[in-house]
């Protein structure tokens, strides 16, 4: 990885160091906060943000961008990011445990989410404002279900999608009663 | 008629639901161009372009703890001389 | 005789009736269905054409309403495509299931009762189909836009918004003469001050349009890339029509009126799956190109983009075996 001049630092920032801003980020960390963390000005951060971004762009083998998956999902272990918090406060600690250690609350969280869109609502606001999980938090513990997902059964997986697409149908209807029904929903056959 | 009306409530609706909803993160604001503050936030000196950008030429607070490399706008030779 | 072996028995006849008319009630069932769910479907898309244009007025610069009322008005599709789903799998199919294991295989009930599922589930099929297409069509007029107008403006407010940038130290003009698309260190040509310069939100933006307008600009490749892909299809199709007409003689000999004929459509076909590939090669070029003329700093990046690009859309460059 060290050889690969596609893992270059920009200005000093990391590929570890943007995954992990990012994911700050989008739990709701100030870019402010992340540069003064990081030991940067604005300009060096954004400048070495595009870098990163071109350097995705420029990696036809994809290896860039996988990487930044697995070092999203370890900003809790950076050493200078780790500790960083939104000011709004850190979250509902509860239902973020529950989402990373039971795989039932998770599938339901994600098939709501989807029922959500699908229903013209923003599914990462949503839970959110009903759970205290921010996007960043729900992508970080997605990608711990997803490395964990390697050593699950054919069995075990479609349990789990029947569970979400379960979960799914039951927001779904939640979801369009809240909002009068669906176009359709007095068309018998 | 009446039936019409009603499918036409269901638009109604499904844009109200739509445009009044709160995006996750907020409405994203538009800026201008103009200048942000780039004084020394320790002695007030202002910043000039051959002191380099990463520490104040007088009162050697560090602005950048870390190394500039040769980006788009930024380049290695913008480190500060310390 | 059984119940269902539909001998010649008047009893047989009667119960084939029975059943045919059964069929026909449920398929007309279907039908009145299906017709009722498109008038759904007219409602839900022409009142998103009407509205979309107001939802995109007062929208951010992201565009997340539209987002929003794009997502509801597909998942309103989504859910009359269950609807559809769940009738054919609670009302189509258990009375085929029924039937069929009471009816004897190669019977003419038989056929019947299979002709008709794979009917209805043929009208299912097409009518989803046609759901798509019409969703499409209607997401495209929508979000149909010239890009040529928005990237100018974008660019002519730039340049006026950097006239009124002045230095923090000094006053004096910063004289911004190239776009900046983030934030950056711009030195003061009178007093050198370092000023940190925010070249605001449109300056942030046009690289995105950029590339939408690039795209724009290449379009014409991409449907003749299209066009040759359905032209191959076609070619192909008629060739396996052709083929399956030819006689033993002409299939061995390969010799003949019918294959001569097939081989010029095999040169066509050859001629358009070669050409196809290359126009899709055309077209990201273009874009490339394009992109350079409207943001020529950012040329070396784009030159490293299209490699990469391209060597992922080569990688599915694959090529029918028709071994004539």
């Amino acid at each position: 990885m060290g050889q690969n001049p596609l893992f270059e630092p920009i200005h000093g920032i990391s590929l570890y160091d943007y995954s992990a801003a990012n994911a700050k980020i989008a739990n709701g960390v100030a870019v402010d906060a992340i540069c003064s963390a990081l030991g940067v000005e604005t300009p060096v951060w954004e400048e070495a943000s595009q870098g990163w971004v071109q350097r995705m762009q420029e990696d036809s083998e994809f290896i860039v961008i996988s990487e930044m998956g697995t070092l999203f999902g370890q900003a809790d272990q950076h050493p200078k990011l780790g500790q960083l918090q939104p000011v709004a406060g850190a979250g509902n600690a509860q239902n973020l445990d529950r989402l990373a250690n039971d795989r039932y609350f998770y599938e339901e969280l994600n098939g709501a989410r989807t029922a959500a869109y699908e229903a013209g609502l923003d599914g990462a606001r949503w839970i959110q404002d009903n759970y205290g999980i921010s996007l960043g938090d729900f992508q970080q513990v997605a990608m711990q279900w997803m490395e964990e997902q390697k050593d699950l059964s054919s069995e075990e997986i479609t349990e789990y999608v029947d569970y979400m697409e379960a979960k799914r149908q039951e927001y779904a209807k939640k979801f369009a009663e809240e909002n009068g029904g669906n176009i359709a929903d007095d068309v018998e056959f | 008629m009446q039936e019409e009306n009603k499918k036409l409530s269901f638009i109604e609706r499904m844009k109200q639901r739509a445009v009044s909803q709160q995006t996750y993160g907020g409405q994203a604001e538009n800026t201008e161009a103009g200048t942000g503050e780039a004084t020394c936030p320790n002695c007030g000196a202002g910043r000039a372009k051959q002191d380099g950008l990463t520490h104040c030429a007088y009162c050697g607070h560090p602005f950048i703890t870390t190394t500039l490399t040769d980006g788009k706008y930024i380049k290695k030779s913008d480190n500060s001389n310390t | 005789m059984g119940l269902f072996n539909w001998g010649q028995s008047q009893e047989d006849k009667q119960e084939y009736e029975a059943l045919k008319s059964e069929l026909a009630t449920l398929e007309n069932r279907l039908d009145t269905f299906l017709a009722k769910l498109n008038e759904r479907v007219d409602v839900l898309l022409s009142g998103f054409i009407e509205e979309a244009p107001a939802v995109m007025a007062e929208d951010d610069r992201f565009g997340q309403a539209y987002y929003r009322f794009s997502s509801a008005m597909k998942g309103q599709t989504a859910n009359m495509r269950e609807k559809l789903r769940e009738v054919l799998e609670k009302q189509i199919e258990p009375v085929y299931s029924r039937y069929s294991d009471t009816l004897s295989v190669g019977s003419e009930a038989y056929n019947m009762l299979r002709e008709w599922r794979n009917r209805c589930a043929d009208k299912a099929n097409e009518w989803e189909e046609q759901l798509h297409h019409r969703v499409e069509e209607t997401t495209e007029l929508v979000e149909r836009k010239d890009y040529e107008p928005v990237f100018e403006e974008m660019m002519n407010n730039y340049w006026q918004q950097c006239q009124s940038v002045n230095c923090r130290q000094c006053g004096a003009n910063l004289s911004i003469k190239q776009v900046y698309y983030y934030s950056a260190y711009v030195a003061c040509s009178h007093c050198q001050t370092q000023n940190i310069f925010e070249p605001g939100t449109i300056a942030r933006d046009i690289e995105h349009t950029a590339r939408k307008l690039a795209e724009q600009r290449s379009k014409h490749f991409m449907d003749a890339h299209e066009q040759r892909n359905r032209e191959e299809r076609d070619l192909y199709q008629q060739m396996h029509e052709l083929q399956l007409t030819l006689s033993m003689d002409e299939r061995m000999s390969k010799r003949g009126a019918k294959y001569e004929q097939l081989l010029s459509l095999e040169a066509k076909r050859v001629q358009a799956e070669n050409e196809a590939p290359e126009l899709l090669d055309k077209y990201y070029r273009n874009i490339f190109d394009e992109l350079n003329k409207l943001l020529p700093d950012l040329e070396e990046h784009h030159e490293k983009f299209f490699l990469s690009l391209q060597a992922n859309y080569k990688r599915y460059d694959g090529k029918r075996s028709t071994n004539l």
